[in-house]
């Protein structure tokens, strides 16, 4: 490099270190603002609802628990096998709408505030503990190693009355999440720790079994992904959708 | 003279799932209250159970779900503002007065008396848990099959019906008997389980996965429906004269899975 090039280089190099001094503050509100800030948000926006309705997806008789019924509900134009599909499809849309980042936060966040105590919501049919269920059969969408480790690390933050909730009451150790977990050894180590899983009568052991026993896929939940994109004609009547 | 082999004892449960209480928005489910009673008691009649020597039959009954069926019944007869045939009055009377003239007071005795003439013994679940806990009472080794008969989904086994807002047919989670408790509850009650022998079998709607679970986690054979059934084919005409075959191939799509014990 010659001595003009390596002048202009410096005053470059100079400007950008000036510029970013600069900038920093606003930078550091703008890195803010586009970042996750699911506490503020959570229960303001039809969230709540959202995970009421995820929560209820192993309640319903005619949920389509495969594509090919999916397809079979969608062909027969069988309205209350689709008006149900529909319905969650758009509670899923509603938790991943700024991103699959900020839906993980958004879903730790709500298994922390809706497992704590049961509600007493009459939107809730099927159990008080609903939208818990629904929060953490939302597990399920976040399954690379670095989600897993993130849920695992948020729920190790919560009091062991909590996940006695997440656990026993919310019947939440059902749902395809279990299944498909990166590294099922950890989940064992974890509820391993959980001492308050022995005041159940099948203890630790029970839930560990779980884990090690993973059913196939069942619940049809794969088919709420909001990233796994949908035939068309099926996507269309989805956004249509009221009810 | 040398003694006949000793018989080892062994328990086939019959796991009976109630209906709901009737809709007359749905008419697909439930219309009567013996939906689930039927397909034991005619199966046990026509020898179809092919029980082993020792073997003896238990109906474990969803108790919640018949006392529910017998107070709406009984109510829904009298009000004489309500719709006749929407709400099928006439053939609720005639059940309701059918188990009276039985001399049993309710559904649920009417069971009662209808499982001490199939040579059954009765137990009446009041839960999903009394299902995991009645079966861990049992001796060890002793329990030869499971069979269950009523709502089911891929989820589990919906014990009892309900229905949305909207007429959708749904379980209340506390209900339900999931998929994912064969493993929780596997601990104790696998040594419950003979595992050579004959399969345990559930007649619900889509309840290949309860089988493929089952299955897995206790190793005996196990057979279950891929897609729907339709129990009404237990009072129609039908060129398969056996009563469980033919609920297994009720629907043209229904399919059945049988899994080998492993």
């Amino acid at each position: 490099m010659d001595k003009a090039s390596s002048k202009v280089m410096k005053s470059a190099r100079q400007r950008a270190r000036l510029l970013l001094r600069y900038l920093s503050p606003g930078l550091g509100v703008l890195i803010l603002l586009s970042g996750p800030c699911p506490a503020k948000e959570y229960g303001t926006d039809g969230l709540r609802q959202a995970f009421s309705e995820l929560g209820s997806l192993e309640n319903y008789l005619d949920f389509p628990s495969t594509p090919e019924g999916l397809n079979a509900c969608f062909k027969d134009s069988n309205p209350r096998c689709w008006n149900l599909y529909a319905r969650l499809r758009k509670a899923s849309m509603k938790l991943f709408e700024q991103g699959a980042e900020v839906a993980l936060q958004r879903t730790l966040k709500a298994v922390s505030e809706e497992c704590k105590a049961p509600a007493k919501d009459k939107a809730d049919l099927f159990s008080p503990w609903q939208k818990c269920r629904g929060a953490v059969s939302s597990f399920y969408f976040f399954s690379s190693d670095p989600e897993d480790r993130q849920i695992i690390e948020s729920l190790r933050k919560l009091d062991q009355s909590v996940l006695w909730n997440i656990f026993v009451e919310s019947k939440g150790y059902s749902g395809d999440w279990t299944a498909n977990r990166p590294n099922k050894q950890r989940w064992i180590q974890f509820l391993s720790s959980l001492t308050v899983l022995d005041k159940d009568t099948v203890g630790r052991r029970g839930y560990i079994n779980v884990f090690s026993y993973p059913a196939k896929h069942h619940t049809g939940i794969m088919l709420l992904d909001p990233r796994l994109k949908l035939p068309q004609d099926q996507e269309e009547r989805v956004k249509a959708f009221r009810e | 003279m040398t003694k006949p082999p000793k018989l080892k004892p062994s328990t086939f449960i019959v796991l009976i799932g109630g209906p709901g209480k009737f809709a007359p928005c749905d008419r697909e489910h439930d219309e009567t209250w013996t939906n689930y009673i039927v397909p034991i008691q005619v199966a046990t009649k026509a020898d179809q159970l092919d029980l082993s020597p020792g073997e003896t039959l238990q109906w474990w009954v969803y108790a919640p779900a018949y006392r529910e069926r017998w107070e709406d019944d009984t109510t829904v007869v009298k009000d004489p503002k309500l719709d006749k045939g929407r709400n099928l009055i006439d053939s609720r009377q005639k059940a309701i007065n059918k188990v009276k003239s039985s001399g049993a007071t309710d559904y649920l005795d009417r069971i009662r008396n209808m499982a001490a003439t199939m040579k059954a013994s009765f137990k009446a679940l009041e839960s999903p848990d009394d299902f995991w806990k009645e079966l861990n009472a049992l001796p060890e080794n002793s329990v030869s099959r499971l069979w269950y008969i009523g709502h089911a989904s891929s989820d589990g086994l919906m014990l009892k019906l309900i229905h949305d807002g909207s007429c959708r047919p749904a379980a209340n989670t506390s209900d339900m008997i999931l998929v994912e408790d064969i493993a929780k509850n596997a601990g104790t009650v696998s040594k419950k389980m003979k595992t050579k022998g004959k399969p345990s079998k559930f007649y619900g709607c889509f309840t290949e996965k309860f089988a493929e679970q089952w299955n897995t986690v206790f190793g005996t054979a196990a057979e279950g429906a891929i897609a729907k059934i339709d129990f009404g084919v237990t009072d129609r005409p039908s060129k398969i004269p056996q009563l469980l075959p033919r609920l297994e191939q009720s629907k043209p799509d229904t399919g059945w899975t049988r899994l080998p014990a492993k």
